[in-house]
């Protein structure tokens, strides 16, 4: 019989946004999903959001047929170092799972290729689960532009010869023995050793959003204190469909250490489509 | 007799195992004492008592004049002069390539007064490579024939099921190893529904971390092939005995090797045993015992990083970059392997391996040892130390 898996997740000034659609990505394959807010409403950083709760709460509610689903209120604020909030969140919220395998996926990642992850993936590697972490690739959206046809049209980060970048790991299954020590690398992983790769993709979203919100995004991060220096975000936000094709290997602010090759422009519509074709170039 | 053993004493190194086991089978003869390079770390799951006994061995008063003989094993190997000039120098010397390094042959004829290796293999590299033939024994390493026979109690941790149909390999990635023969092989052998199983037994605490995991989890996924099962925690001899009785075959496609311990061990467990066609398991295992993988000479840059990793203390000089390996046909090992697991006349093979006395155990090696240090002792030291 399969290890049960419990999933930790996070509540915060992005989950209207993006928190639902990424549970219903994994919610079938899954057994329990546990999600953390701050009790006073205000982020890791120290700053104070709001979201649409009754909006959340209903769509969340629609989702859990299952009753799958559990939400932890506590102080997730106490420290005045943004990512030791991260790191105590995470580690408070895995204390509540009742499984041993846990999968950790923020509301802003949406899993591509879920069904050939859980059911044909994890029963190989379940043997070294309390061994080893788990990794998954992200595949990054990073503007969303209307082309002069007044189509939406999704600049992705890709490679030179136009497939998807998939240069980035993240780490997002552990046991329930490790602790997280930088948001979801844990004592096992966090040096370099232990990481198995997966074929797991997730579209990351964590850029490609309105101006407003991605501001609130990276002021508000685990290592926020990294990228408020950077340059990132007002090279971003010049960014317009008529200049897009001048940015070709440039960094990637405070969220990765690789260095982006190029972005291309794909239709809004048919950006998951690009994934699942190119997935065989991630693992 | 007054014997210095130096080498490591405590991990599971095969280096190890076998200076452990001479060490407390010698002093049934002649007064023993050990120098060790390492210390006993608990992690090993090296026996309470074994532990004790090498312990009062390394306290052990030395004699005013030194010892008679200084054994030394291990690598790199040890060059200094021994304190006292009337001490014999005797080396046991693995070596896996075919070409030893130069130094060896110049060092040992300098000063060495006796050379062990464990094969054949290795003896006729050594010759080649210069070394006096009287100079030079072949000493095989031994088994403990109480721990590794058919009666171990077949191991069933790691997801090990013992009615499924377990090959099993021992070894890390390095390339003279074959495990990627292995690999591609298995692949190709079995599929996910077939009944059996590749149990794979690494030791990275000693050979080092490596991608191994990670590449097999790869293939099972994009292959659909059998299940294999990845070990990497350091085993008791029990264990691996258990490891042997759970598993039918012990397969090791190897390039290059100095004589194959385990081989040894899984065949006296009555693992039916997949061997290259040539090598040092001549040595001990008959030719109608298993089956063979075709090799065929394959011309190999001996200095380059894929085929040999350095380690400090390695020296080539003279070793030259270009030799000829026994590269295992893969073809062939995919043959051997669908035979291991379909054929219906293997169970004369499991009978032949079960009926097959292995008779290298420490007790009958270490008579050998003790003939050769015998006869050394009466004889005078070399010339050049006057």
């Amino acid at each position: 019989m399969a290890k049960k898996k419990s999933v930790i997740s996070l509540i915060s000034y992005d989950a209207n946004r993006f928190l639902p659609n990424s549970i219903k990505r994994y919610y079938n394959y899954v057994d329990e999903i546990i999600l953390g807010i701050d009790k006073d409403r205000i982020t890791w950083s120290g700053n104070s959001f709001s979201i649409d709760e009754d909006a959340l709460w209903t769509e969340l509610s629609q989702i859990d047929g299952d009753g799958k689903i559990s939400i932890i209120e506590e102080d997730f604020h106490q420290s005045k170092v943004a990512i030791e909030n991260d790191n105590y969140e995470r580690n408070f919220l895995k204390e509540q799972c009742s499984h041993d395998w846990i999968f950790s996926f923020d509301a802003d990642e949406m899993l591509v290729n879920a069904k050939s992850f859980f059911y044909d993936f994890c029963p190989i590697v379940e043997p070294y689960m309390y061994k080893m972490d788990i990794c998954m690739t992200w595949a990054t959206p990073y503007k969303v532009l209307t082309d002069n046809d007044g189509n939406s049209q999704t600049l992705m980060i890709a490679n030179t010869d136009d497939t998807p970048f998939f240069g980035e790991n993240q780490g997002v299954v552990t046991s329930k023995d490790s602790t997280f020590t930088y948001a979801r690398w844990t004592d096992k992983s966090g040096a370099g050793g232990n990481r198995l790769m997966s074929p797991l993709v997730a579209l990351h979203w964590s850029l490609c959003r309105p101006e407003k919100e991605l501001h609130e995004k990276i002021h508000n991060i685990g290592h926020s204190d990294l990228v408020e220096k950077d340059p990132f975000y007002q090279i971003w936000s010049q960014v317009t469909w008529d200049n897009f094709h001048e940015l070709e290997n440039f960094k990637t602010s405070g969220l990765g250490e690789a260095q982006w090759p190029k972005v291309i422009p794909i239709p809004s519509s048919q950006v998951e489509e690009y994934l699942v074709q190119n997935l065989g170039r991630a693992y | 007799m007054n014997i210095e053993i130096v080498g490591k004493f405590y991990d599971n190194h095969s280096l190890t195992i076998i200076n452990r086991n001479i060490a407390l089978e010698l002093t049934k003869y002649h007064n023993v004492f050990i120098t060790s390079l390492d210390s006993f770390d608990p992690t090993h799951g090296v026996e309470k008592n074994i532990v004790k006994t090498l312990k009062e061995l390394q306290g052990k008063e030395h004699p005013e004049n030194g010892p008679d003989i200084q054994l030394r094993h291990s690598y790199p190997p040890i060059w200094q002069w021994p304190v006292n000039e009337a001490t014999k120098v005797v080396y046991i010397q693995p070596w896996e390539y075919p070409k030893i390094p130069f130094e060896w042959q110049y060092k040992w004829e300098t000063f060495a007064d006796h050379v062990i290796v464990p094969s054949n293999y290795i003896r006729d590299v050594a010759v080649r490579g210069g070394i006096n033939p009287k100079k030079i024994t072949t000493v095989p390493n031994g088994y403990n024939e109480k721990v590794f026979n058919k009666e171990a109690k077949p191991l069933t941790r790691y997801g090990i099921n013992p009615d499924k149909f377990n090959f099993v390999y021992v070894g890390n990635s390095q390339w003279r190893k074959g495990l990627d023969l292995l690999i591609n092989a298995w692949h190709n052998c079995f599929k996910s529904y077939d009944n059996a199983r590749l149990i794979i037994k690494d030791s990275p605490q000693i050979y080092g971390k490596n991608s191994v995991l990670n590449e097999l989890i790869k293939m099972q996924y994009k292959t659909d092939c059998a299940k294999v099962l990845y070990i990497d925690d350091p085993l008791t001899d029990e264990e691996m005995a258990g490891l042997f009785t759970a598993s039918k075959v012990v397969v090791h496609p190897y390039r290059a090797e100095g004589f194959g311990m385990h081989i040894q061990e899984a065949a006296a467990c009555g693992c039916v045993p997949i061997l290259p066609d040539t090598g040092p398991h001549q040595d001990f295992i008959p030719d109608d015992v298993g089956r063979r993988i075709k090799t065929h000479p394959k011309h190999v840059d001996i200095t380059s990083g894929q085929i040999f990793a350095q380690k400090p203390g390695d020296s080539f000089t003279m070793m030259n970059s270009h030799t000829f390996m026994n590269e295992p046909d893969g073809q062939s090992l995919q043959k051997m392997l669908q035979w291991a697991y379909h054929s219906h006349d293997k169970k004369d093979y499991f009978e032949k391996v079960k009926n097959t006395t292995f008779p290298n155990t420490w007790e009958s090696v270490v008579q050998s040892y003790v003939k050769v240090l015998e006869d050394l002792h009466d004889t005078q030291p070399r010339a050049i130390r006057h």
